[in-house]
């Protein structure tokens, strides 16, 4: 655990001071133009690709894209997903019948598919739009998860309470209701950052999420080519921070998991 | 069991028929048309566009198109697709089965291997080597199939040149083969993206397994079962081994669409000609027909094979029926 959270506030820390921190420019530059796939050397610690740019360099880079990416679209689906969630639990019926049928569908398509699609209508290939995309695809699961647990507290002593007092419903939701539901979001957040960054670098890399010369993890493997064998570094280096990061967010996520409600311990 | 049947078939049948609606909504609603990358070429004149806009009736009203599309899908037809010159159909006879053979394979291997490390772990929690196979699949689990993809191209095919690199079969001598031949060269190039997603499912179904076993070896037929002096290894491998694995079907059903995910990824890399390099293509050339129909035969994969792994469960563990 202390490795995990170690781990991660190493690599946010690389993202926010990526310009300090890389040896060299992450695009192409007129000095480096002739230094195409140089294996791993002391002044490129993690060597070139075949644009001649600096390994390291773009991976520092990328962990800016590719947790940004990650941590912004996980925020957007927790507020979908807490949404869609809250209003089916709260007014139960045919709205409640009608969003967790949407859900199941939605559930049910692999979500690499339904990202596919997106990308192919709405044509989008920017930072945001990944974002966004990533968000909307993102937000089911939570949402099941809310409303579940809005069902539970609606019950609850202290919500009838409020409501006996006379606060308005959305009142009660948000100031009752709303507070109660942050364990859940927190694990079912952090769950889904581990599963978020790997579908990302997914895409970039194949060609369909983050777009180079912006460095996000991906792209930078899918730079490796047609003979990934020849360049190891270009597909090692990011490829192990990816695995680091998926690594280090779900140790917390089921740590955090097992303090938020003990029952749900896995059998050691 | 036959209601029980008949709630789960129309579960399924509800899900695609909703998952159906939202692709073409979004589709349809979605700004731009299939042909719009038509008029970057000079040769294409506007009114060309505009009557193949209306030759394939993208310019009736959407309600119209949805009623036609869905009586098309009850035929299944569904398009003609532009990025290859053909109709929708025919592209999906043949990729498919192929996908199918891939997955399949990649299932039978997986699950086999994941259940058998999952039995061994078992009995040995806490040792060494528990420790370590444990942490290999956790590792495994962590990273991303188009990686674990990469390393089975790069290494043993590229590099050590045991396996073709790309495609189903070889294009130069399948033709001149006899069957046996043909049979084996197919097999040559399905190793490694079948291997690949086996690798993934035996991580995942060994991690479950180990837990199914924990939970029924504290249990007192197994201690009947030592009492009465049977062989600790018959104890695991046979009596507590065969009441493990009630949660095996179901845990199959919700492995699908990480299975079907993992085939985009890994057929895209080794150029498997299947269901997922379709779609990835589909959606580079802007094919909207091609990618609807890749969507519903996705989705119709998870939903019937899901809903396959629930009836299995149900006849292996009647006290499954009672929830529907």
């Amino acid at each position: 655990m202390k490795v995990a959270i170690g781990v991660l506030l190493v690599l946010v820390f690389v993202a926010l001071a990526a310009p300090a921190i890389a040896p060299h420019d992450p695009r192409v530059t007129p000095e480096s133009a002739l230094e195409k796939n140089l294996p791993p050397s002391a002044s490129h610690l993690f060597g070139t690709d075949q644009y001649s740019r600096d390994v390291l360099s773009r991976v520092i880079f990328g962990a800016r894209v590719s947790l940004g990416v990650a941590a912004a679209s996980v925020l957007l689906a927790l507020t979908l997903g807490a949404a869609v969630g809250a209003a089916a639990g709260l007014a139960g019926g045919w709205v409640d019948a009608i969003c967790m049928r949407i859900v199941d569908a939605m559930l049910s398509v692999p979500r690499v598919l339904l990202l596919l699609v997106l990308v192919a209508t709405t044509g989008t290939l920017s930072v945001g739009g990944i974002v966004l995309l990533l968000g909307l695809t993102g937000w089911m699961g939570m949402s099941r998860l809310v409303r579940g647990e809005v069902r539970l507290l609606r019950e609850r002593e202290f919500v009838m309470a409020a409501r006996a007092t006379g606060a308005s419903e959305w009142n009660v939701f948000v100031a009752h209701i709303l507070p109660a539901l942050v364990p859940t979001l927190l694990v079912a957040g952090t769950l889904a950052l581990a599963s978020v960054i790997p579908l990302e670098a997914g895409l970039s890399f194949l060609g369909l999420g983050v777009q180079s010369p912006t460095a996000s993890w991906g792209n930078i493997i899918s730079d490796a080519g047609e003979r990934p064998g020849d360049v190891w570094w270009v597909v090692l280096f990011p490829g192990l921070a990816i695995v680091c990061t998926v690594l280090a967010v779900n140790t917390i996520g089921e740590r955090l998991r097992e303090r938020a409600d003990p029952r749900q311990r896995l059998v050691p | 069991m036959r209601r029980f049947l008949l709630a789960r078939g129309a579960q399924a049948v509800t899900v695609i028929a909703i998952v159906a609606t939202l692709a073409f909504v979004l589709v349809h609603l979605a700004p731009g048309d299939p042909f719009a990358s038509n008029l970057d070429d000079p040769s294409n004149s506007a009114e060309l566009h505009a009557a193949q806009i209306h030759h394939w009736g993208y310019d009736q009203p959407l309600a119209v198109q949805y009623v036609k599309w869905v009586g098309n899908l009850a035929r299944l037809q569904f398009g003609w697709s532009h990025s290859r010159g053909r109709w929708v159909t025919d592209v999906l006879r043949e990729t498919i089965p192929r996908s199918m053979l891939l997955m399949g394979t990649a299932i039978v291997f997986g699950v086999f291997a994941g259940v058998a490390l999952g039995t061994w772990q078992a009995p040995r929690r806490g040792s060494m080597a528990e420790k370590i196979s444990g942490s290999l699949a956790i590792v495994t689990l962590s990273m991303p199939e188009f990686l674990v993809a990469i390393a089975a191209l790069a290494i043993p095919a590229a590099r050590w040149h045991w396996f073709p690199v790309s495609g189903i079969v070889n294009p130069a001598m399948h033709d001149s083969m006899n069957a046996a031949a043909r049979a084996g060269d197919i097999l040559l190039h399905l190793a490694l993206p079948a291997g690949t997603l086996a690798l993934l499912i035996a991580a995942s179904v060994s991690r479950y397994q180990r837990m199914a076993m924990l939970a029924v070896l504290p249990d007192e037929f197994i201690r009947t079962a030592r009492a009465k002096g049977a062989a600790e290894h018959d104890i695991v491998w046979r009596h507590a081994l065969r009441n493990s694995l009630g949660p095996l079907t179901t845990i199959i059903g919700l492995l699908l669409p990480t299975l079907f995910s993992g085939a985009v990824f890994v057929e895209t890399i080794f150029s498997w000609p299947g269901i997922g390099r379709m779609m990835v293509e589909a959606v580079g050339t802007v094919d909207y027909p091609l990618v609807l129909a890749g969507v519903l035969a996705g989705s119709v994969f998870v939903a019937l094979g899901s809903a396959l792994a629930d009836v299995l469960a149900a006849f292996a563990d009647p006290r499954v029926r009672i929830d529907a």
